[in-house]
């Protein structure tokens, strides 16, 4: 049979989905319901307290853990379904384009935090 | 007869044919909306840094005050809310645990590795960073 990689990127994805189902949800309802206000007042002591809690080095390597690893879990499970939908014969360059912007973005993760 | 045989593909539709397979594809697709919030929590952290971190959130939490920022979370939640149940749904396949000979029921192993620490950490997350 031929070498894979399969299993290497099932694992990122594993951990991935693992990372994201446990964090994930209650951020969305964080950013999406419990924080925002349109009292500026309000709006300056809730961003002061969230600023305080992700500067702090150890909230940044778990948030860019978790927001990479939930990256590679969406492009694992994005490129088995776009073959599956179809696109099976451009399968390996489709594959290599997800795992790449999966890349980016988790890069791109650890930039924006380290600048928190 | 000359040539490789080629099972014939049914086309891109082929999950709309059966409940299961559709079920599998709704399943799949929440990866989408992981995918779309996860560039959106990006956009919102990059908004916490440079010097004026806490004063540009704040006038990003004013902004996120809105019909469509709070339907987009809304959707999101749901796509993200579903693959975590269907995730943990599909432990006990993934990695079966045996205690001895015995194997750890589904439900229970369901619980202990998903729900458990889902709820764990989401009321960590939420007592860290919200009013």
């Amino acid at each position: 049979m031929a070498k894979s990689s399969e299993a290497f990127f099932w694992s990122l994805f594993s951990a991935g989905g693992v990372a994201a189902a446990l964090f994930i949800p209650a951020i969305i309802l964080s950013t999406g319901f419990l924080l925002p206000t349109n009292d500026p007042e309000d709006a300056l002591a809730r961003a002061q307290k969230v600023h305080g809690v992700v500067a702090h080095p150890i909230t940044k390597i778990v948030l860019a853990g978790v927001i990479g690893l939930a990256f590679f879990h969406c492009a694992h499970r994005i490129q088995h379904t776009a073959k599956d939908l179809g696109l099976r014969p451009v399968g390996g360059p489709l594959a290599a384009a997800c795992y790449l912007l999966a890349l980016a973005g988790t890069i791109a993760a650890a930039v924006v935090l380290w600048r928190v | 007869m000359s040539g490789k045989y080629h099972r014939p593909w049914p086309g891109p539709s082929w999950f709309l044919g059966r409940r299961g397979y559709v079920k599998f594809m709704v399943r799949e697709l929440t990866s989408v909306f992981l995918a779309v919030y996860l560039v959106m929590l990006l956009v919102f952290l990059a908004r916490l840094g440079g010097g004026d971190g806490p004063e540009s959130f704040a006038a990003l939490l004013q902004e996120l005050w809105s019909p469509g920022w709070t339907v987009l979370h809304a959707v999101t939640l749901i796509g993200v809310v579903w693959h975590a149940i269907t995730f943990f749904a599909a432990t006990p396949q993934a990695m079966p645990v045996f205690i001895g000979e015995k194997r750890v029921p589904g439900p229970l192993l369901i619980f202990t590795t998903g729900y458990a620490p889902w709820i764990v950490v989401s009321l960590l997350v939420v007592w860290l960073i919200c009013p």
